[in-house]
């Protein structure tokens, strides 16, 4: 149904529904029409503030998880940021196989390599390789960063090829 | 005429995507690090080619300059034509100038120089004057 539909038309469809869950079940329909599905619940997070809300940029953000990243950093992870701006970015940018990966951050926080680092931003690379559906290997970056209450974030979620 | 690159800017972070309009979906990958993290090249996995432009995980408002100057160490070859910013032939850094300074600095629309009014040579004084020191 997508394969001929331009990626800006996709993501136009998806920001018409007016509730972040009706752009999830809009995404889930785009992803399971291209052989792919909703990312599991990452396993091994704490859950224990879900729910709550955190204004990010003036922007409201509800916790789905937090974890301990390498460095002893608490780094939540918004409902909002995973849905409407990773999600829909990968869908934009031609990279959607990524989003069943996305379940796949807390680990990259805890034992990915830092590839840069500056004042309240760190960006993170996956040890493993993952293979998109046309069969390249990719790595998966993830940066977070941290707003001016100093509460770290995920921040965005990206696949970056193995081989350049 | 370039080719034609369709734009998408979201204004709660100031992440802009620019994706050629006619590529043939398929699997794509990040190229940060030619731009230091703050410009991304989209590239299709299976040719290598870029079909597109981010600055996935940078802020515009903030990076503008740094990524300009990167821009101007490694200036990114083509011209496009981006029809929301009535931008015609421009180059990437012209492209990327124009979303700062309708979406950031809401200066709303601008009007550029046409690529021939770009090549046009600057107007210089016929003679110095004798006086100069």
């Amino acid at each position: 149904m997508y394969h001929k539909a331009k990626a800006s038309d996709v993501i136009e469809w998806i920001l018409k529904a007016e509730t972040l869950a009706e752009r999830q079940r809009r995404i889930q329909h785009f992803l399971e029409n291209e052989g792919y599905s909703l990312p599991e619940l990452p396993k091994g997070v704490d859950r224990s503030e879900e729910g709550h809300v955190h204004f990010v940029r003036g922007r409201r953000m509800t916790v789905e998880y937090a974890v301990i990243d390498q460095s002893g950093r608490k780094v939540y992870h918004y409902r909002e940021n995973e849905i409407d701006h990773i999600m829909l970015r990968r869908i934009r940018e031609g990279d959607e196989w990524a989003t069943e990966h996305i379940t796949k951050i807390p680990q990259i926080l805890r034992s990915g390599r830092v590839v840069a680092s500056e004042r309240g931003k760190v960006i993170y690379h996956s040890q493993r390789r993952y293979r998109c559906s046309e069969g390249n290997l990719h790595f998966l970056r993830v940066i977070i960063k941290s707003d001016p209450m100093g509460r770290w974030y995920v921040e965005t979620f990206y696949p970056r090829p193995a081989f350049r | 005429m370039g080719q034609k690159l369709d734009l998408w800017f979201q204004p709660d972070s100031n992440y802009f995507s620019l994706i050629l309009e006619d590529y043939p979906r398929g699997c794509t990958g990040h190229d940060d690090e030619t731009y230091n993290f703050l410009l991304h090249l989209i590239k299709s996995s299976e040719t290598g080619k870029v079909i597109g432009f981010s600055n996935e995980g940078s802020d515009l408002a903030k990076d503008y300059i740094r990524t300009m100057r990167l821009l101007e160490e490694k200036p990114f070859p083509g011209r496009y034509d981006v029809p929301q910013l009535d931008l015609h032939d421009a180059t990437l850094d012209e492209i990327i100038t124009a979303i700062y300074r309708r979406f950031v600095l809401e200066e709303g629309a601008v009007e550029y120089p046409t690529a021939k009014e770009r090549e046009r040579p600057l107007p210089t004084v016929a003679e110095e004057p004798n006086d100069f020191a």
